[in-house]
């Protein structure tokens, strides 16, 4: 017979939590009035401490170094040495995912052992949904063994940035490997690994589009996007799981409550954006400023995605999508045609650019993804999200960060506005197309 | 060895002298530095956590030593956690157990070799092997746990595969106690390779008795647990092998000479210019013991110290890998059992006899280094990676 025999169970004792100032009270007024009396040593305002950490880091000793890749078969010496710091970080980074994808697939494999041992929890993940997360996280770690061995590099090192990887990663393991810890905060922990995954494979991306590694790139946009499955899945049982814990009802996507961010009182993330829009919508009558027509077009996209979000009918939210995507393809077509050509004739502008085209490249594939998917697919709410998400980021990028301002820097008006009436013009011809 | 311990004076006691900034150094590197700096720092980690150890218990039983033993300690204390936090913070407890038993390996391979006496080489081979095995499950745990892989750790000095299964160590007490060997007519090297491994031993017992409880998954804490249990058994057999017919004078010497030895045999080895000149430093201070030590020893012992330690050094403990010595010890001796102080095959051993009786009780709801171990192969990578063109060609070149 085994020796354990299972320990009495919980209920018998009381559960309480003694670590608050209030359990005991007594206890507690004198260890406060005690400290209140006490009269520390030293000044605390004194920069020794920083001082002394300075010290250790002035030695300037790494964690670790970059291994010297290796001659791949067939590429040029002399080409090699040139491309040689950038295949360094490159490895460097594909060995931080590939240590992130490989304890993915174990992290997995530890949640799926619990969920499967534990009576199915209401609102939890499947196992199959689990599994298929598990088995895409060993996907992209093969993937990654692959791209690294083409690169000439040793798929085994442990990288600097692998390692840590490796010690970010080692309080996720231990919350997920606990045997007393509930679903939900093993996905609380695992949504921490999918948020830094995908942005993992973001920069991992467009490290490799920037180095010229097309067929890596296309294998970090592969991954990208089953990622981002990943983490839309585990966001959502992660609410739905916190909000049956709270006894409140599952809300439709559509509830006011879950877009919280953007209610009433008009401090929504994106700024006064409707009054911006007005005087902009004034303007554009007259005005044929390259710039501002390219705006206007972020603008309208972005109320379209505010009307399917508030759509309360699927029918309607798929109509709503329909010229989202309409416009978004004419949107893409015309800076991709016209105005990007224009600004990488100015080399301030190219990285921005690129980065620009690499975030159209996404957003054309998301597009292309939803158009693939089975009428009633839980995936369509999830995907349009991010679709919003990614598009107001491209905004935002352009608009408010450094390519915009630039231009105007760098273009008079008159070349902004004749810039403008191409655009103006490729964008009708596009539409006469459409119609015809 | 050309090193008089006798004659070298080394640094006195009273000038061996540390700050916290001199103890606290910028830590080695786990992913630069050779896999055997960190063996010799896991090491003399031991070693000086066994001078500890051995002057406490010296000192409960001498009045008169105690203040001279607190002396000595209160150095004996600063080199340990010199020398334990040149380790870093990124070595996970697993990536450092990883460690442990590849010091337990190479060490005890290296001092099985060298060893003299035919019957304490054969406990040291046997003892070797459970290691050997610690290492394989414990590899199995990080890869099927974690996702990493424990030869980045190794460096391919050390082979990752079952030894005499973890599951058959468990012994009685009575089975793990073994002969000593006679003070008065043992040669030096014996006696300092005894010291050496029962330090090393008991601080991996005592690391994995600390870490154990730090896991969260629960077959990790029984893996901990079952192999803390062996390592107790370990400090068990090596302790025994010391004979305690040693005056604690005698004792206290052969640990000075001991720390003088391993300190020594590091300094040949080492590559890392930083730690190199922590060795040699810490040679001298040992050294300084020493000469402390030979004093005490000529009042109250009033014998030739000459008999107990040697003039000159044996040969330095060997950092290389041992891996051919110990794939032949693994052919040969993986079946062996032990019975009182001797060894048998596994085939004399009955199920009636103490030992088989207690490794039946103790594994009566499972084996945890059997459950997280099985099927397990190590491959480069871990068990979840393919084979990439470049390791089908290192293949084919061996």
């Amino acid at each position: 017979m085994a020796a354990y025999e299972g320990e009495n169970p919980v209920a018998n004792e009381e559960l309480i939590n003694r670590t608050g100032i209030m359990t005991h009270p007594q206890s507690s007024a004198e260890l406060i009035l005690g400290a209140e009396e006490s009269v520390p040593g030293g000044d605390e305002n004194d920069d020794e401490l920083a001082m002394q950490r300075a010290e250790y880091l002035n030695e300037g000793l790494p964690i670790g170094s970059n291994p010297v890749p290796g001659k791949p078969p067939d590429v040029d010496q002399e080409e090699l040495a040139e491309a040689a710091d950038g295949t360094t970080v490159l490895l460097d980074k594909l060995g931080e995912r590939l240590a992130f994808e490989r304890q993915g697939t174990r992290l997995y494999e530890s949640f799926l052992e619990k969920c499967a041992a534990l009576v199915t929890e209401q609102d939890g993940p499947e196992v199959d949904e689990l599994r298929h997360i598990r088995d895409e996280e060993l996907e992209h770690f093969k993937i990654l063994q692959q791209a690294i061995s083409a690169l000439g590099g040793d798929a085994t090192v442990q990288t600097p940035s692998a390692d840590v990887a490796g010690v970010i990663g080692h309080g996720i393991l231990q919350v997920v490997s606990d045997p007393r810890t509930t679903t939900a905060q093993c996905l609380q922990a695992l949504l921490s690994a999918e948020l830094a995954d995908n942005d993992g494979w973001d920069l991992l991306g467009k490290l490799a589009a920037q180095l010229g590694h097309s067929e890596l790139e296309e294998q970090c946009q592969q991954a990208f996007t089953e990622e981002q499955e990943h983490l839309e899945k585990v966001r959502g049982w992660l609410l739905a799981m916190t909000l049956a814990d709270a006894q409140v009802a599952e809300p439709e996507s559509s509830d006011e409550a879950l877009n919280w961010r953007q209610d009433g009182d008009g401090n929504e993330p994106m700024g006064a954006g409707a009054e911006v829009n007005e005087t902009e919508d004034d303007e554009s009558e007259q005005s044929t400023d390259a710039l501002e027509l390219l705006a206007q077009d972020h603008q309208r996209v972005k109320e379209l995605f505010e009307q399917a979000e508030a759509a309360q009918e699927d029918k309607e939210k798929k109509r709503v999508f329909k010229e989202i995507k309409k416009e978004l393809e004419t949107h893409t077509r015309i800076e991709e045609t016209i105005f990007y050509p224009a600004m990488q004739e100015h080399e301030e502008l190219k990285d921005m650019v690129l980065e620009s085209l690499e975030e159209h490249r996404q957003v054309k594939k998301m597009l292309r993804d939803m158009d693939k998917l089975g009428k009633n697919s839980e995936m369509f709410e999830p995907k349009l999200k991010v679709l919003q998400e990614n598009v107001e980021h491209h905004a935002e990028e352009e608009e408010e960060g450094k390519m915009f301002p630039k231009v105007r820097e760098l273009l008079d008006a008159t070349e902004l506005n004749e810039l403008g009436e191409e655009l103006q013009s490729a964008k009708k011809n596009r539409r006469s197309k459409r119609k015809s | 060895m050309s090193l008089d311990i006798f004659k070298e004076q080394g640094i006195a006691l009273d000038q061996q002298q540390f700050d916290w900034r001199d103890l606290v150094r910028v830590p080695t590197s786990k992913l630069d530095d050779d896999a055997f700096t960190r063996v010799r720092i896991i090491l003399m980690n031991g070693i000086e956590s066994e001078a500890l150890r051995f002057q406490h218990s010296c000192a409960r039983m001498n009045k008169d030593l105690q203040l001279a033993l607190a002396r000595v300690r209160r150095v004996e204390q600063h080199q340990q956690t010199l020398v334990n936090w040149l380790l870093p913070a990124d070595l996970s407890p697993l990536e450092t157990t990883i460690g442990f038993e590849q010091v337990a390996i190479e060490v005890t391979a290296s001092v099985a070799e060298h060893e003299p006496d035919g019957y304490l080489a054969q406990v040291y081979r046997f003892g070797l092997l459970e290691d050997f095995d610690h290492l394989y499950r414990y590899s199995a745990l990080m890869d099927r746990l974690t996702g990493s892989d424990s030869n980045n750790i190794l460096q391919s000095y050390t082979d990752i595969l079952p030894g005499r299964p973890t599951s058959v160590e468990h012994r009685a007490p009575e089975d793990d106690l073994r002969q000593c060997y006679d003070c008065n007519t043992a040669q030096p090297i014996t006696k300092l390779n005894a010291v050496t491994l029962m330090g090393g031993e008991h601080q991996t017992h005592d690391y994995y008795m600390t870490i154990g409880p730090m896991f969260a998954d629960p077959m990790a804490r029984q893996l901990y647990a079952e192999i803390a249990s062996i390592e107790e058994q370990h400090v068990t057999q090596y302790e025994s092998i010391i004979d305690p017919e040693e005056s604690w004078l005698e004792k206290w010497l052969l640990h000075e000479a001991t720390e003088i030895y391993n300190y020594y045999s590091c300094l040949q080895y080492e590559t890392n210019p930083r730690v190199k000149s922590i060795w040699e430093r810490f040679l001298n201070y040992e050294l300084g013991h020493l000469q402390f030590v030979l004093e005490l020893f000529r009042k109250f012992d009033k014998r030739d110290p000459a008999q107990i330690i040697p003039q000159s050094l044996p040969e330095p403990i060997e950092y290389k890998s041992h891996r051919e010595f110990v794939r032949k010890v693994l052919a040969e001796e993986t079946d062996l059992r032990a019975r009182g102080t001797q060894f048998i095959s596994q085939d004399e051993e009955t199920e009636g006899m103490p030992s088989p009786q207690y490794r039946q009780r103790m594994n009566a709801s499972g084996s945890p280094s059997d459950t997280v171990a099985a099927g397990y192969k190590w491959r480069p990578g871990t068990e979840l990676a393919e084979e990439t063109a470049d390791i089908t060609e290192l293949k084919n070149v061996a």
